[in-house]
């Protein structure tokens, strides 16, 4: 194409040309390197808020598809010598424009099924901050909810970020990238508060110590070592059979203790006991020892910062409420009091509501004989929707698909004593982008093979 | 050519193939019964050769024992025999190869060679520290740095020779009803006494092959003894569970690759073929000869086939799930493309390139194995859909062969720069079009792999591109490569500038295919992820820029010379 006025000209000249094209290239190149040192370094989430998703990508990407088109368009009136030319580049912007539908009006989330459990709910990286009140400990209702990025926007003592409730506000004045929690149990005068216990398990094999709290009040807490189970809570109506102790507190110093055998409904043993106190549980010889016994415990938590993510580590923020300061770890929920109400304040992970619930109905796993890799799992899921159910087999690499979602074998979570699954991890995405993808794919390969062919016959750049 | 001579060259093919078969199928020599054993080991049954070897790499870092006093080289399978057998007969011996200085400045231990004993090494004061050491670290989650990664190994040492000793490690007894096979410290008690069977043999054999006065048939009988004990341990072992058993049956295929290293074979062929069209090529004689040259190449060629065959039985799978394997598979890919080419256009220059380029890639899949495994290990569970692990990844591995061939090629051309380029203008014309085509060929290809490995990343992942470290280095070659090929579209870069990033272009592929696994060790793709050989990567990519950088300095003094009109 040639312009009749001459600044033009030369402005669609160097638009068009390869001295604007080979830099856009390199750069691009260069940018996407840097982001897989830190992904690296650090974790994909990182690669993607300091690299892939910055201005400078971006702009790389716009000058790309600027580029691609005037180069295109330069060439008309087409011929068909023009055409693999053209293929490959508007597959390219196609590519491009297909991955920016998928991330602006794409939902990639996650979704934890429990084992014979359900789930409605797809979570995905964006966080929120919601604050609830109550006035009379009963009902509670939204009083803020507002989408939060303090990976870009970090928070500080002289730059807070402010929750706003009108009556009261709670200020953001920290906020660790990385942070490994350091539980520690405290005693409270709360009334709600459960109980909490230190115990040993030994007999000559074996000798563990482990602390369980309740979360709250009548609320039983769990330990599974595989052939048996430790419990912090009243004794259930109907419980399985297994081999199992419930302790029950009592008072301020002792609980009562009841021993189940897996050959039983019966209970194996009653009784009462304090600080220093001795069961034989009759499995295994195996013996429960109490250590230590608060009736009201509550379980905080305070943070160790690191420089790059593991995977014990996830993102915290410091809050201050009137004259109080504590860590929230993300997906946690804290409790703040004022004068006359009480606020729920929930640091989470956005969870969508995908309009269906997927029940996990089985979850098989096969392994590697004699070692404990997995070799293929599959899980047997249910998706229920109003009163229609649709059952359907997801496993690695054969995904089902459900109203625009397409649901996909991701992982699964395994008890860390007896190796069973206990839930089975989906991910779960909607990707309006994925036609226009694909489209592109095909135009690109299709161009490549054709000018690869032309090149041959024309044997030109040698 | 002529029939007479196809004829010629068939034969002589056939004969050399059939000369190195029959010298390996010699295996079934007495005494030898005890490697075919089929041991349950690492998700699949394996023979007891292939599992001995393994050990003993890992333990020892070689294949074979060389005892330090001098004499002969003792075979894996008898060094963990005796070890299991009589554990104490090793306990001083130095076995256990240590490379790290901070461990064995650690452990108190004098570092004068690599190879060390269990008493030196698990009985040192500092080891329990070492060990607890190594908890800590796996406790905090964090990755494992090289210098923990040295401690992981010594725990897998010490673990290894422990429960080998106590015999908890060799699984040969499948029962029904039970994924796991039982190891020889759980034999039921009917089938015990056929074990022991087999270890008194073993030991009366041994004990005959030192003794000097020992006749060939007395030998000979001990070992046809220790055979039969085997074979009757054997028919137990079946009999237990004749549904597992089955898995043993490619236990002699296996033992036959293990001694038959096809790729040795092919890597000497090439070199061969290599050496004579360095000759043809240097003479310039292009007709001479050339009938050698494509016998070696042919049967190397067909080696190199027969041991991915051999693989793909013994794995049940496509051999391109680790770097070794793609290591070997991108070798036989620059010998096709190099073949091809050489066919079309006749330089020998290119088929020079390929030889030279499939033997050493070749050579470092044979010499390295501490960083290269070449042990055949069970797939993850997201590669198991094999269709699409096979086009996605050979695609992409192809590709690179292809650039492979390019940097081959860029350093032939480079030489002759260096020498006189004006003297050399035919020759380095030549290989820039090799290194054009060659680039053509890899852009052909990778542009498409990535697409199919986005296509199934849609497929299985849920995402067509996530900017995973490994797809998107495999991108950062394609970007570098089209830079390039348009560069020379539009004469920014003539024949030195091609033949230059032929070679160094190939830094982004090292990167993508080497590094991302070795130096980034991030990512989805984290099979196949391994630690090691750093250093020499980074020496041979600094030394070919170095190269690059002289030969373009004497290309820029002579060329005033040639170009400027007077």
């Amino acid at each position: 194409m040639v312009f009749k006025n001459k600044h033009l000209n030369k402005f669609w000249r160097f638009s068009s040309s390869f001295q604007l094209g080979i830099p856009i290239l390199a750069t691009i190149a260069i940018l996407t390197a840097w982001g897989t040192i830190v992904e690296s370094q650090y974790d994909a989430l990182a690669a993607k808020k300091i690299v892939y998703g910055s201005w400078m990508m971006w702009t790389a990407m716009c000058l790309l598809i600027y580029n691609l088109t005037i180069v295109v368009v330069d060439r008309w009136p087409w011929k068909l010598r023009h055409y693999p030319f053209i293929l490959v580049h508007a597959g390219i912007i196609t590519l491009i424009v297909g991955g920016y539908i998928t991330g602006k009006y794409g939902i990639d989330g996650q979704m934890v099924v429990p084992v014979g459990g359900k789930n409605g709910l797809a979570t995905i990286s964006n966080t929120d901050i919601a604050v609830y009140a109550t006035f009379d400990g009963d009902r509670y209702s939204k009083m803020y909810d507002r989408e939060v990025d303090f990976f870009d926007h970090p928070p500080s003592v002289e730059k807070p970020f402010i929750v706003d409730m009108g009556v009261d506000q709670i200020k953001i004045i920290d906020y660790a990238k990385y942070a490994v929690l350091d539980n520690k149990i405290r005693k409270t005068t709360d009334a709600g508060a459960g109980a909490s216990i230190r115990f040993q398990l030994m007999n000559a094999n074996v000798k563990q110590v482990e602390q369980i709290t309740q979360p709250k009040k009548d609320r039983t807490a769990s330990f599974n070592f595989g052939p048996a189970r430790v419990n912090l809570g009243p004794v259930p109506a109907e419980r399985p059979l297994t081999n199992e102790i419930f302790l029950t507190p009592m008072d301020d110093e002792k609980v009562t203790y009841t021993v189940f055998h897996k050959d039983q409904a019966k209970a194996f043993k009653q009784g009462q006991m304090k600080l220093g106190d001795v069961v034989l549980t009759g499995w295994m010889g195996l013996e429960l020892r109490l250590l230590d016994y608060l009736p009201k415990a509550s379980e905080e938590y305070e943070v160790i910062r690191r420089e790059s993510p593991t995977d014990l580590t996830t993102s915290a923020i410091l809050i201050q409420h009137r004259d109080m300061q504590r860590w929230v770890a993300l997906n946690d929920i804290v409790k703040l009091f004022a004068d006359s109400s009480a606020f729920l304040m929930s640091y989470q992970n956005r969870r969508i509501p995908v309009g269906f619930d997927l029940k996990l109905d089985r979850f098989d796993i096969q392994r590697y004989q004699g070692t404990s890799k997995a070799k293929e799992y599959a899980s047997q899921v249910t998706v229920v929707k109003n009163d229609q159910n649709i059952s359907g087999l997801i496993s690695m690499n054969e995904p089902m698909k459900y109203q625009g979602y397409t649901i996909y074998q991701a992982s699964f979570q395994e008890d860390p004593n007896t190796r069973e699954p206990i839930a089975s991890i989906f991910s779960i995405n909607q990707d309006p982008g994925r036609v226009t993808k694909y489209i592109g794919s095909l135009i690109l390969s299709l161009g490549i093979v054709w000018l690869f062919y032309q090149r041959r016959k024309k044997a030109t750049a040698i | 050519m002529n029939l007479s001579r196809g004829i010629k060259s068939l034969s002589i093919f056939f004969i050399f193939m059939f000369s190195m078969v029959t010298s390996s199928v010699s295996m079934a020599k007495a005494g030898d019964a005890i490697r075919y054993l089929p041991v349950q080991d690492a998700g699949r049954v394996k023979p007891f050769d292939t599992f001995a070897k393994e050990t003993l790499q890992l333990v020892y870092g070689k294949q074979t024992y060389k005892p330090q006093e001098g004499g002969k080289s003792v075979e894996a399978h008898w060094v963990v025999l005796t070890w299991m057998l009589s554990p104490e007969s090793w306990v001083g011996r130095p076995l256990f190869e240590v490379k790290n200085k901070d461990i064995l400045q650690k452990l108190g231990v004098e570092s004068a060679s690599s190879l060390y004993s269990g008493q030196d090494l698990f009985k040192a004061a500092g080891f329990p520290n070492l060990m607890q050491e190594l908890a800590n670290k796996r406790e905090s989650k964090e990755k494992l740095t090289p210098y923990f990664q040295a401690i992981q190994r010594l725990e897998n040492q010490f673990l290894i020779f422990q429960e080998m000793a106590a015999g908890n490690l060799l699984h040969v007894y499948p029962q029904a009803g039970q994924e796991a096979w039982l190891a020889v410290s759980k034999i039921p008690k009917d089938a015990q006494p056929a074990f022991f069977e087999i270890s008194k043999n073993i030991a009366t054999y041994l004990g005959m092959t030192t003794d000097a006065n020992a006749t060939a048939a007395q030998l000979k009988e001990t070992a046809l003894k220790l055979d039969d004990s085997v074979h009757q341990f054997e028919s137990l072992a079946r009999s237990s569970d004749p549904e597992a058993y089955k898995q043993a049956n490619s236990v002699g295929v296996e033992v036959f690759y293990n001694d038959f290293h096809p790729f040795r074979w092919a890597y000497i062929c090439y070199l061969l073929a290599a050496l004579i069209l360095l000759f043809i090529w240097i003479r310039s004689q292009q007709q001479a000869l050339m009938w050698p040259v494509w016998i070696f190449v042919a049967v190397g060629f067909a080696l190199h086939i027969t041991g991915f065959a051999m693989r793909v039985y013994l794995a049940e799978r496509p051999p391109v799930t680790n770097m070794y394997e793609t290591v070997i598979w991108a070798s036989f890919g620059v010998m096709l493309f190099s073949i091809i080419l050489e066919l079309v256009y006749k330089f020998r220059v290119f088929l020079l390139a390929g030889c030279l380029m499939g033997t050493v890639s070749l050579i470092i899949a044979d010499f390295a194995p501490a960083v290269l495994d070449p042990s055949l290990q069970p797939l993850e569970a997201v590669l198991r859909s094999n269709y699409w692990l096979i086009i996605h990844v050979m695609t992409i591995t192809i590709s690179y062969a292809a650039f492979l061939l390019a940097f081959g090629l860029g350093d032939l051309g480079l030489v002759y720069f260096v020498i006189d380029e004006h003297k050399h203008h035919d020759k380095i014309q030549k290989i820039t079009t090799g290194v054009y085509r060659s680039m053509q060929i890899g852009v052909a290809f990778l542009a498409p792999g990535i697409i199919l490995g986005g296509v199934w990343a849609d497929y299985s992942w849920g995402r067509f591109w996530g900017w995973d470290p490994k797809e998107t280095w495999a991108l950062i070659v394609l970007l570098g490569y089209i830079v390039v090929l348009h560069s020379r579209l539009i004469g920014w870069l003539k024949n030195f500038g091609m033949i230059a990033s032929g070679v160094i272009t190939f830094s982004l592929v090292i990167m993508a295919w080497y590094g991302v696994n070795f130096v980034l060790g991030a990512g989805l793709h984290s099979y196949g992820f391994g630690a090691g050989g750093v250093e020499y990567v980074s020496v041979v990519i600094g030394l070919h820029i170095l190269f690059c950088a002289y030969a373009y300095i004497i290309h820029s003094n002579r060329k005033p010379i040639d170009k400027k009109p007077t």
